[in-house]
């Protein structure tokens, strides 16, 4: 299958994916917005906020949209362009606000702002603005990942295809992450929203939130994971001019429908009525966790407060008491002292502690001294069975510690190599030649161009200048002399000038790009026949 | 599990237990179980996928056959895909790594195909098939599965070699021969009148009789040949420039007058110095002389596997084997050098009762010296630089 098929095949479904994808984010979004204004109005219960939800679904659309702005946008300009975009819907919310609240505000509001500005940012608008900005963000970061996992058609070319193929994978990585931690913090303020923590602490109506919202961003949350990691493989395997069966497309939804059916099947049949007494036995279990995690922190912070007392005795002093008047009256008879409760607890402390250093002595001894009768227990089938399960899990909890360490340390590392990334821009860009700006995307094509040729059998001398290398490869490609004049002149033009380069001009450059790349190995192929 | 999805786990746990909340327990059935559940599905899938290769284990080189893989899903779960990447060595690869992702339903059968070339002779490995499947979230890791291996076999070239005059001392066989001290009492040619001196067991009395005088039979002389090959496969022994080209002359060379040999109904063996890749050990077991299509096929895929080495002399090789060939055996030395121990060892083995033939390939320095010296011991040098000079034995037709 040669590589027009591969593309073709490819290009089917690429598009729709891309679009349901987008709208999944969007739904994604207004499921987080009906959260947050959920436990709103439980938390202030005269506060209507439903308005929230359908705001947080126009700025995803809004930032579906500008999307296609901000891409071919870098550096300053892009700040710029974000600022704006932030102010712009930051007075949206404050006229929506004007809006519900009813105009007449406008005017006493205004007064208010000239004496004191900060009234501008009441709790309500500097709460929304807070939670849409987020949002935006956080849409805006779902967008672009989703968009660089999908796979480009030009990719084939590209030089550097395994950084491509690390960056997406670590873009669904993290893609993945994004969405189940956001999950998870929706999880957190819905289920607060559902605890009886707002009546403990004085707020009335009862009142418990829906659910169905968080069940469906978990849905398609799946649902983007799934549609990821079809254009993640599928990239890949473009890349690797793998031959894809052309059913795969129409199987991968087929077959994820099924298994989300399968998957909700066993939910249903999973029993979490009963798994309530395990979550009170665990409640049980966490509740004595945290009481010796509160112990060993207050036995701490009573040596750190004995010593610190140490230094500032004197001041601690109190003053003597002048003796009252003594009272005398009839002799009482006192009853026999009672025991004194922590002189009890440190007598019980001190003989269990002696009691189970004995115990474990003589075990230890008993051990050391039997090691055949222990050996030969150890072949009984159900010791061995026992001793095998706790091997077992002693190893698989070490793994589990293993993993987690391992997966804590590649977050840091990740999070370090986020913090480099902006140092190393101009690298990581050029492997993607899509988030070059324009200058620099000539100056890759020309580039690529001349490696490619070298590669072909046309190779640059060290004398030649663009000029002159493009009258040797006008000789061996006289098809396509005006591609290569246009790359050379815009290669000449990008490097030499300091105008800006027309954006257009480059998409036009990168079809002549193609072109020439398709007549190069064409070439190849001619002078190897013969 | 993984550690990402473990933590998650944790932590809607962890909810669930400070919230007492169905709900939160629901979400953690949906996440543990879509990994769950897409683990043991691609788990399953791949498992349940088997292969089989259909081609012909054993081609001559030049030849281009088809080798059909067909894969079929023997399951009740359907694969969502499934990577298949399948290691051909280069030298009998007609197109790059062999690949194809393929989704199955359940007792869904692919039949998929690709072209072998017999581009240099050997035994090559087919293979292994590596599968590759994963869950349709990517909440697990992909999982690879390795098939097993096949092999083929590309026979060496065979020059056809239309006459061998190769010296024997073994009387009555299936050969002509020019000198009457081997005449085949089998191989009747005619009469002749009677002289002093003929034997009279050769008197055909019947012939007298009607003729009236004395008349004897007349036999056509006959050789048996039994040929062993002596290939020298030392990298030391040929020229460093020439060696691989020489090499695999000397192979051809090899595998040319075996099947000569069969082809004329004559014992043929073979002992090399090379090392064989199938043998424990690596050391090529010598195949004694025999007859038939059969130990043909055994020498040819002996001469498929062998490969040169830095080893031992020849000398040694023909010191150690000749004693197991039988008296007037002939012995063809197919080498790239031949120096004064190699003659001595001739020498030994002409005493002995055997021929003996050299057969020098490649370039070779101080050919005159060597021809000079052969003549001396009466030993036919066939110098072949290239496989075209093994067109000298189609000439002598």
């Amino acid at each position: 299958m040669n590589i027009k098929n591969l593309q073709k095949n490819f290009l089917v479904n690429r598009k729709l994916s891309f679009i349901a994808g987008q709208f999944i984010i969007c739904i994604m979004m207004a499921c987080i917005g009906i959260t947050f204004v959920n436990f709103g109005e439980r938390m202030s219960p005269g506060w209507n906020g439903s308005y929230l939800a359908w705001f947080f679904l126009a700025v995803s659309l809004e930032t579906i949209l500008s999307r296609n702005i901000t891409r071919s946008l870098t550096g300053r300009d892009k700040i710029i362009f974000l600022a704006s975009e932030f102010v712009f819907i930051a007075i949206l919310i404050k006229i929506l606000l004007y809006f519900l609240h009813g105009f007449s505000q406008i005017l006493v509001d205004v007064q208010q702002w000239q004496t004191d500005l900060s009234t501008f940012f009441s709790l309500e608008y500097f709460l929304d603005v807070i939670l849409i900005f987020s949002t935006r963000l956080l849409c805006g970061r779902l967008l672009a990942d989703f968009e660089t996992l999908q796979s480009d058609e030009e990719d084939v070319f590209n030089e550097n295809i395994g950084f491509l193929e690390k960056d997406r994978l670590f873009t669904h990585q993290r893609l993945l992450e994004i969405v189940l931690g956001t999950g998870l913090v929706i999880v957190f303020f819905t289920a607060l929203t559902r605890t009886n923590l707002p009546a403990q602490m004085g707020i009335p109506d009862a009142w418990q939130a829906p659910v169905l919202n968080v069940v469906i961003y978990f849905v398609l949350a799946l649902i983007l994971l799934s549609q990821s990691q079809f254009a993640l493989l599928h990239g890949r395997w473009l890349w690797q001019r793998t031959p894809v069966s052309p059913a795969l497309s129409r199987n991968w939804i087929i077959y994820t429908l099924a298994f989300f059916v399968l998957l909700g099947f066993l939910i249903l049949l999973l029993p979490t009525h009963y798994s309530l007494q395990l979550l009170y036995a665990l409640q049980i279990i966490f509740f004595y966790i945290i009481q010796i995690f509160l112990f060993l922190i207050a036995l701490i912070a009573f040596f750190f407060t004995w010593f610190f007392s140490l230094f500032f005795k004197g001041n601690n002093q109190e003053q003597p008491q002048t003796p009252g008047t003594p009272q005398f009256g009839p002799v009482q008879t006192t009853p026999p002292p009672a025991p004194v409760p922590w002189l009890e607890t440190v007598r019980a402390v001190v003989f269990w502690v002696i009691f189970a250093a004995v115990l474990f002595y003589a075990i230890k001894t008993y051990v050391i001294q039997n090691k055949v009768l222990i050996s030969s227990l150890g072949r009984l089938s159900f010791i061995a069975w026992f001793i095998a399960g706790l091997k077992s899990i002693w190893s698989w909890l070490r793994g589990v510690n293993q993993q987690i360490s391992d997966t804590l340390a590649a977050t840091f590392q990740r999070g370090r190599s986020v913090l480099s990334a902006k140092t190393n821009a101009e690298n990581s860009a050029y492997s993607n030649p899509r988030r070059l700006p324009p200058r620099q995307k000539v100056i890759f094509y020309y580039l690529t161009l001349i490696r490619r040729s070298g590669q072909h059998g046309l190779p640059r001398k060290l004398h030649q200048t663009p000029l002159q290398f493009e009258q040797t490869l006008r000789t061996s490609l006289p098809e396509v002399e005006n591609e290569i004049d246009a790359l050379t002149d815009s290669f000449v033009e990008a490097r030499y000038s300091k105008h800006e380069i027309d954006g257009e001009k480059v998409n036009l450059l990168q079809e002549f790009w193609k072109r020439v790349m398709i007549t190069l190995r064409n070439w190849q192929d001619r002078s190897r026949t013969g | 599990m993984d550690a990402p999805i473990l933590i998650y786990v944790i932590l809607l746990l962890a909810m669930a237990i400070a919230t007492q909340d169905n709900f939160v327990f629901t979400l953690l059935y949906l996440l543990l179980g879509a990994f769950l559940l897409g683990r043991w599905w691609s788990e399953r899938a791949l498992a349940s996928i088997t292969f089989r290769r259909t081609f012909s284990k054993r081609i001559f080189l030049g030849e281009i056959i088809t080798l059909e893989i067909e894969v079929t899903n023997q399951g009740r779960l359907p694969a969502v895909w499934v990577k298949l990447q399948e290691s051909v060595p280069v030298e009998i690869r007609t197109s790059p790594t062999f690949q194809r992702v393929l989704t199955l339903a359940p007792r869904q059968r692919v039949c998929l195909s690709y072209q072998l070339f017999g581009r240099k002779r050997g035994y090559y490995n087919i293979g292994p098939l590596q599968l590759s499947s994963g869950d349709v979230l990517g909440l697990t890791k992909e999982k690879r599965f390795e098939g097993k291996s096949d092999y083929i076999i590309v026979y060496p070239r065979v020059v056809p070699i239309i006459e061998l005059n190769l010296p024997s001392h073994a009387p009555i066989g299936t050969l002509r021969y020019k000198q009457p001290i081997f005449e085949d009492p089998n191989r009747p040619t005619g009469k002749r009148d009677y002289i002093t001196g003929d034997s009279l067991r050769r008197i055909d009395w019947k012939a007298s009789a009607s003729v009236g005088r004395l008349q004897v039979k007349q036999f056509e002389p006959s050789i048996e040949l039994e040929i062993a090959i002596f290939l020298n496969l030392n990298n030391e022994e040929y020229q460093y420039k020439t060696r691989f080209d020489a090499t695999e002359t000397a192979i051809t060379a090899a595998a040319s007058i075996a099947n000569w040999a069969v082809a004329h109904k004559q014992s043929v063996g073979l002992a090399t110095n090379g090392i064989d890749p199938l043998c424990e050990d690596k050391i090529t077991q010598p195949l004694p002389p025999h007859k038939g299509r059969g130990h043909l096929i055994r020498i040819l895929e002996t001469l498929a596997r062998v490969k040169t080495v830095d080893t031992t002399s020849v000398n040694e090789l023909i010191r150690q084997q000749r004693v197991h060939l039988s008296w007037g055996s002939t012995l063809v030395a197919i080498t790239g050098q031949a120096d004064k121990t190699l003659f001595e060892e001739f020498y030994r083995a002409q005493r002995a009762g055997l021929d003996v033939v050299l057969v020098l390939c490649g370039n070779i320095t101080g050919l005159a010296e060597i021809r000079q010296q052969a003549r001396q011991f009466n030993i036919p040098v066939y110098p072949v630089w290239f496989e075209r000079d093994l067109e000298i034995w189609r000439n002598r037709a």
